[in-house]
């Protein structure tokens, strides 16, 4: 086994029930991570916009196939996602605007979606505590709200 | 799943798995794929991913899709075009190939290798399952 594929080649099956979310998106009874998940616009529960998946998170099993775990947001998930210099910079960029060290981008657990499909994606809780509009929030706070005369 | 056994599987999801377990989609999307002949295959143009378990949403990664244009897979989806545009788009995807996970041998930055030679790789249009 390839420590750096983390996954024994010829085991686990590529069984699966299949599902068939939508027009350009099923093929073949499976689906596709551009047509039904990447760059997909996210609600909250409250239908307020939270962002797009910039990125997938997979967690290797042992055996069998990687699972998918997260939907990665924000610029340090697309960053990478832009190959050679831009891409780095773009994830630069994002690291430089975070407000934590952890340069790991936002994350939503995949059992927080409450619906998956073609026509929405939605995640089961408010836009606030998953935290993606902090940029938003602090340049309020700190650049907008002193502006004599703002809010 | 219900019940505390099902809040704690919940949980658990949660979790941001540990670093070295975590692959993510860009570490493979752009990846020049090479058969275990050291034959390019193409480049990781879409990943195929398959449902499985008992609850709602749960997928897996059971392929990569890889071909020579990445505009014909990312229209793939869109709605019919000007007959010119159709054409590029069918002959294209069509000629893409479907790695299955399981012979994936080796993930390295921009370079993945196989376990197998590129003749044994199935067309992406029904490949695994289809």
């Amino acid at each position: 086994m390839d420590p750096d594929k983390g996954t024994a080649p010829g085991a686990g099956t590529a069984s699966g029930e299949g599902t068939a979310p939508g027009a350009g998106v099923d093929i073949g009874g499976y689906v596709s991570a551009r047509g039904l998940l990447l760059d997909r616009q996210i609600y909250d529960v409250d239908g307020e916009p939270v962002g797009k998946v910039d990125d997938l998170e997979f967690e290797r099993r042992p055996q069998g196939p990687p699972v998918l775990s997260a939907l990665l947001t924000g610029p340090t998930a697309f960053g990478p996602r832009i190959t050679g210099r831009l891409g780095s910079w773009w994830t630069a960029i994002g690291r430089r605007l975070r407000p934590f060290a952890d340069p790991y981008p936002n994350r939503i657990p995949m059992p927080d979606l409450v619906r998956l499909d073609q026509a929405m994606l939605v995640v089961g809780m408010s836009r606030d505590r998953i935290g993606t509009d902090r940029l938003q929030v602090w340049v309020g706070e700190h650049v907008i709200g002193r502006i004599p005369g703002a809010g | 799943m219900t019940g505390a056994g099902g809040e704690e599987a919940r949980r658990a999801a949660r979790r941001r798995p540990a670093p070295a377990a975590v692959l993510r989609a860009s570490d493979l999307l752009g990846c020049a794929v090479y058969d275990v002949a050291g034959m390019r295959v193409g480049v990781v143009r879409d990943l195929r991913l398959s449902t499985w378990g008992a609850r709602r949403g749960r997928y897996r990664l059971v392929g990569l899709e890889c071909g020579a244009v990445g505009l014909a897979h990312r229209l793939r989806g869109a709605p019919a075009g000007p007959w010119p545009l159709s054409l590029l788009r069918r002959g294209r995807s069509a000629r893409s190939l479907l790695v299955a996970w399981e012979v994936v041998d080796r993930i390295r930055p921009r370079r993945i290798d196989l376990a197998c030679r590129r003749d044994e790789l199935q067309p992406a249009r029904g490949g695994i399952g289809g």
